[in-house]
């Protein structure tokens, strides 16, 4: 290998490297602000401290409001629920769009593209009408189920495009054998698609581990049900000052999970192609 | 010390070995004496329910940062008790119970949470929030007019008689005031004491000065430009407002004499010719040196920072921020003891001369809505809050001023120094308007603002866009003077 | 053929054995299709008809109707004889509105073709062809500004732009000489937006791009690489003709996501400095008629505001359907029944 090429075997990685400089140095403060008094641009003022990460252990603000950890709980009980449900009804509609013909097909698929030009603030009056209807105003199953519709378009979509890369043959094949439908999807098409379940997943889990604004709307109050990011914002205020190194800390506490879902579906994303491609005809 | 108290009920025996054990705080009717245990922070409270009686949980929804603004809502809990004991001293047969709600969401989400709730019919007895939601609430029907009821409570006798002014909307009252503030101007006392022309006597006085209307707004950026000019702080910091769109803005509108509402109608008012010297004074401080540097919309990493660490001559902020910057910004120089050694304060000085001092306040308040089963238990509790110690408690917590005339000389207040050297600024107070379009005339009278500091309206083009704005959006729902 | 065709592993091209199955054979046959089409279709069916149908069509009446939490439930917005055009009339009086237009256009145009698309597409490339543990790393760097919330995100934003000594580039103005100066969200804004937003849309297109390049089976890039071809004749004739409905959908995706977002912007800049420096057409939106700072607020001109975007919308994802041939590819279910 000739000196030329090593180099050019390096750029790739000057390019990712300086890519993602300001995302390293932007988390290296929010890491540092979380154990300092206070900090002036990377530097550190003052002496290293735990107390910004004391929520962990007691209620930051008195008994009165919830510990962190049911505040997490919850937020990982409608993360969990919203993905779980994302997924089965994207697969199950993605399938029909990629493999059934039927009439309005089409035109479903147009329709749910576009409604992903509403924005989704101004749809919460309409969506409340939904849930008064539905006597679902004020509970987490209501939550729940907006947060899913919401994330319909992209789970259908993105479903749709991995049912079409998969082989016809095999489904075929099953089919000839006397399997139904159902029992085709779930065997045999499902299991050759896990990095596009897994990628929907990432993003349904995240929407759901994130979410602020319709939990906030569709509930009164930050109490026993808050998620994480309704709980932050008691940290917080405009003209009230805040405490940057609590803000920091609870934020990074809710990227954690995430970063280590990630990390755990990623690897599944990048395994299921090293033995080779098993759904090929 | 723990600020909020757990509500947990269980239903236990009456006057009999009988177990009941109904989970539940519905208003239901009793038909044997019970003991309703209520649980207070680690204290049980008991409340006893007759035979016949109805037992009512009453719902108060506050917004509240914590863990200093919590007495907000808990406030209220400590009523509970004497009101029962009224109610049975009356010999009326219903007992009541407190649920709260607080957390640090914003005024108008709370409001938003508040209309979809009232639609929904979960709405709470009682809401606090910025009394200038009144206008909005009432016109819609969602809170109860409570002028008929307020005689009944001696408690709020005591209000500071200004306060009220707060809560009337078309001539009635609609709240009981909470809590308070002022908002001063501040200043560096040292820095202001090199700028030429001052020394330390002249820099002693401002105060008096300002408050007698001596000293005005343009006084003072004669002063900002001055210590620019001498090197005494660096460009743009001679004087500061806050980062971001807010209400301090319209105190300075208030300052240079302008009207927001007409008493009369209860429209909406916009003074073209106070909008005027308005933008003339901000166009001559964002463009020229002494304050351009102020509208970042950025509190943490500049305008905190700053204005508490001796970069700023002039800042104007909130009476319940000095807490705050004692705590967090100037901790490691002495806080409290010396921000007082080195800070002066004072109200908004006259926008010029012949006009007179004032700041303005933005007051929480206590509403009622109409779809709470019994008003007049909402009101027996918010009246047990507005005492001198509950709401001492909250204002010495929370850095908020007093809301009764009797809190003056209430010992704990009067000893909480920064506090009392700036209640006399309640008399000088203007408040935002009740109407429900406030909201458009503050955004626009801001967005005017941001063009000004960007060059990009001359202060003319500002009050032209304003005007232009304002009768586009709101037609015949205001009226522009001058 | 189409592009998912040839996708299949195997490179078996399925046309001649999907043809035969086409047409249904019995009106038997035609019921029992239909049947499976409901039984797939009809949870996600009442899911959108519930929370996008329904809230749409409010949306729509809503934009004709006066409807503000001043007369939230005494004011009968349904009624036709409450329809008017007045909202409408008042987004044509304001004279800001062809700034508000560019200014939106501006930034889905920049933020989509440097990041959400652009970055996408080259951050999946490259870490695709390295080292695999290393192409995860960097994705996953990539990937945090989703993960982080928003106000955290952003706080650190603020930080990096702030005046010297607390701004973290400024500070490193200083150290090198450059002169740390005013805060960079006033002077630069525009900048900051880009990135700040391009940041976190990007991983949305580089998760799927690289999913989708991880799909293309090897055979075909070994092939290429037998015939000669350099990575870079791989990347243009092979890889991303195998990508190309990734490719639209993350275009189409990602333009509208981009249309109507405005909650960073909100949180960075306000739509500052200045006069509407960096307010979108969204921002507006929210700005007048939906944010509730004090008072009232106007859902029903908000709601105007809304369907306003909603046609930008719906006419740019037309545009993208057309010029990708969107009817050849959704013309393809594979099979019909058995």
């Amino acid at each position: 290998m000739t000196v030329r090429q090593r180099l050019w075997r390096g750029v790739p990685y000057l390019i990712l490297v300086l890519s993602v400089l300001p995302i390293i140095v932007g988390y290296f403060w929010l890491v540092l602000s979380s154990f300092m008094t206070r900090t002036e641009g990377l530097l550190p003022v003052g002496n290293l401290t735990l107390k910004h990460w004391s929520f962990l252990l007691e209620p930051p603000f008195g008994r009165g409001y919830p510990s962190i950890w049911r505040v997490t709980l919850n937020t990982f009980l409608i993360a969990a629920f919203m993905t779980i449900v994302v997924v089965l009804v994207s697969a199950l509609t993605g399938y029909a769009l990629s493999r059934l013909n039927f009439p309005g097909r089409k035109g479903f698929l147009s329709l749910t593209l576009i409604l992903h030009a509403f924005p989704s603030v101004t749809l919460l009056i309409g969506t409340f009408f939904v849930l008064r209807a539905l006597n679902l105003y004020n509970t987490s199953l209501g939550v729940g189920l907006v947060m899913v519709g919401f994330e319909m378009p992209f789970g259908i979509w993105l479903m749709k495009g991995f049912f079409d890369g998969v082989s016809w043959d095999m489904e075929r094949a099953a089919l000839i054998d006397g399997a139904s439908r159902l029992q085709v999807w779930w065997q045999v098409i499902l299991p050759t698609i896990k990095p596009g379940i897994a990628a929907l997943a990432i993003f349904a889990f995240i929407s759901g581990w994130n979410a602020w604004l319709i939990p906030k709307t569709f509930t009164i109050g930050a109490g026993q049900q808050a998620t994480l990011s309704v709980y932050l914002q008691n940290f917080q205020g405009e003209t009230v000052a805040v405490d940057w190194g609590s803000v920091t800390a609870v934020g990074l506490f809710q990227l954690i999970p995430v970063a280590i879902f990630f990390i755990f579906t990623q690897d599944l994303l990048l395994n299921i192609y090293s033995g080779g491609a098993k759904g090929g005809a | 010390m723990t600020k909020k108290f757990l509500i947990t009920l269980t239903m236990l025996v009456g006057l009999s070995t009988l177990v009941a054990a109904c989970g539940t705080a519905d208003p239901e009717t009793i038909t044997v004496v019970e003991t309703v245990i209520v649980e207070v922070q680690g204290d049980t409270v008991e409340v006893e329910v007759p035979v016949g009686g109805e037992l009512i949980t009453i719902v108060a929804r506050c917004r509240a940062k914590p863990p200093t603004e919590d007495w907000r809502c808990n406030n209220l809990l400590f009523g509970v008790a004497e009101v029962n004991a009224d109610l049975e001293a009356a010999g009326d047969s219903r007992r009541v119970v407190l649920k709260t709600i607080q957390d640090n969401t914003g005024f108008g989400d709370i409001m938003q949470e508040f209309a979809l709730a009232y639609e929904d019919g979960q709405a709470p007895d009682i809401v606090l929030t910025g009394h200038e939601f009144i206008g909005t609430e009432a016109t819609a029907g969602r809170i109860v007019s409570i002028e008929s009821m307020i005689a009944d409570y001696p408690e709020f006798d005591n209000m500071i008689d200004g306060l009220w002014a707060s809560v009337t909307f078309k001539g009635e009252r609609w709240g009981i005031p909470q809590d308070t503030e002022a908002r001063p101007i501040y200043w560096d006392m040292n820095l202001l004491a090199s700028v030429p022309g001052w020394d330390a006597a002249r820099v002693d006085g401002l105060a008096a000065e300002i408050e007698a209307g001596n000293f005005t707004l343009s006084d003072m950026l004669d002063a900002a430009e001055a210590a620019v000019g001498a090197g005494v702080v660096d460009a743009g910091m001679g004087f500061w407002m806050r980062p971001s769109n807010g209400t301090d803005f319209t105190g300075v509108y208030y300052a240079f004499g302008g009207e927001t509402i007409d008493a009369e109608t209860g429209t909406l008012v916009y003074d073209t010719v106070a909008g005027l010297k308005f933008y003339q004074f901000f166009e001559r401080g964002l463009t020229g040196d002494g304050a351009h540097s102020f509208l970042t919309g950025d509190w943490g990493g500049s305008y905190h920072p700053n204005v508490s660490g001796g970069n700023v001559l002039f800042w104007a902020g909130g009476s319940w921020q000095w807490a705050e910057w004692a705590d967090q910004w100037t901790g490691d120089l002495g806080g409290e003891a010396y921000q007082f050694e080195n800070w002066g304060y004072a109200l908004y000085p006259a926008g010029e001369a012949g006009g007179s001092a004032s700041t303005l306040s933005h007051p929480l308040a206590y509403l009622v809505s109409a779809q709470s089963e019994h008003p007049d238990l909402a009101l027996a509790l918010i009246a047990k809050a507005t005492t001198d110690e509950a709401n001492t408690r909250h204002a010495i917590n929370s850095t908020h001023l007093a809301i009764l005339t009797t809190q003056a000389s209430y010992e704990p207040y009067a000893s909480a120094e920064f506090l009392a050297s700036v209640t006399y600024m309640l008399d000088f107070s203007r408040f935002l308007p009740n109407n429900p379009n406030w909201g458009t005339y503050q955004q626009t009278t801001f967005d005017a603002l941001s063009g000004v500091q960007a060059g990009e309206l001359t202060a003319q083009e500002a009050v032209d866009f304003v005007v232009e704005t304002l009768e586009n959006q709101l037609g015949d729902e205001i009226i522009i003077l001058g | 053929m189409s592009v998912s065709n040839r996708r299949e592993r195997g490179g078996v091209p399925s046309l001649s054995l999907r043809e035969p199955f086409e047409q249904p054979s019995s009106i038997g046959a035609w019921l029992h299709s239909r049947r499976a089409a409901w039984a797939f279709m009809s949870p996600a069916v009442l899911l959108i008809t519930l929370f996008f149908f329904i809230p749409v069509i409010v949306l729509l009446v809503l934009s004709l109707s006066d409807l503000k939490s001043a007369n939230f439930g005494t004011f009968q917005w349904w009624l036709p004889t409450n329809w008017s055009l007045d909202n409408y009339s008042k987004i044509i009086g304001d004279r800001f509105i062809s700034k508000f237009l560019g200014n939106t256009l501006f930034y889905v145009l920049t933020t989509l073709a440097i990041f959400n698309f652009g970055s996408a597409l080259l951050i999946a490339l490259i870490t695709t062809h390295i080292n695999r543990r290393a192409g995860f790393f960097f994705r996953l760097l990539w990937l945090l500004p989703r993960l982080t919330p928003s106000v955290v995100y952003i706080l650190m934003w603020r930080r990096i732009a702030a005046r010297a000594p607390h701004g973290i580039l400024n500070q490193f103005l200083t150290l090198a000489g450059l002169g740390g100066g005013d805060n960079l969200l006033q002077t630069m804004p525009w900048v900051f937006v880009i990135i700040v937003n391009g940041l976190i849309g990007a991983s949305f297109g580089l998760v799927i791009f690289t999913s989708a390049i991880e799909a293309i089976p090897r055979d075909y890039l070994t092939a290429s690489k037998v015939d000669g071809a350099s990575t870079l004749q791989t990347i243009r004739h092979v890889i991303v003709p195998m990508i190309r409905w990734p490719i639209l959908f993350v275009l189409t995706f990602q333009t509208l996501s981009l249309l109507t977002s405005f909650e960073q912007i909100l949180l960075l800049t306000g739509g500052g400095p200045g006069l509407f420096r960096t307010e979108v057409w969204a921002l507006r939106a929210y700005h007048l008629a939906l944010s509730t700072e004090s008072g009232n607020t106007q859902w029903g001109y908000g709601a105007a505001w809304a369907v306003i975007l909603v046609i930008i919308g719906v006419a740019a994802a037309t545009i993208y359907m057309r010029v990708f041939k969107f009817d050849e590819l959704v013309e393809e279910p594979k099979i019909d029944l058995i």
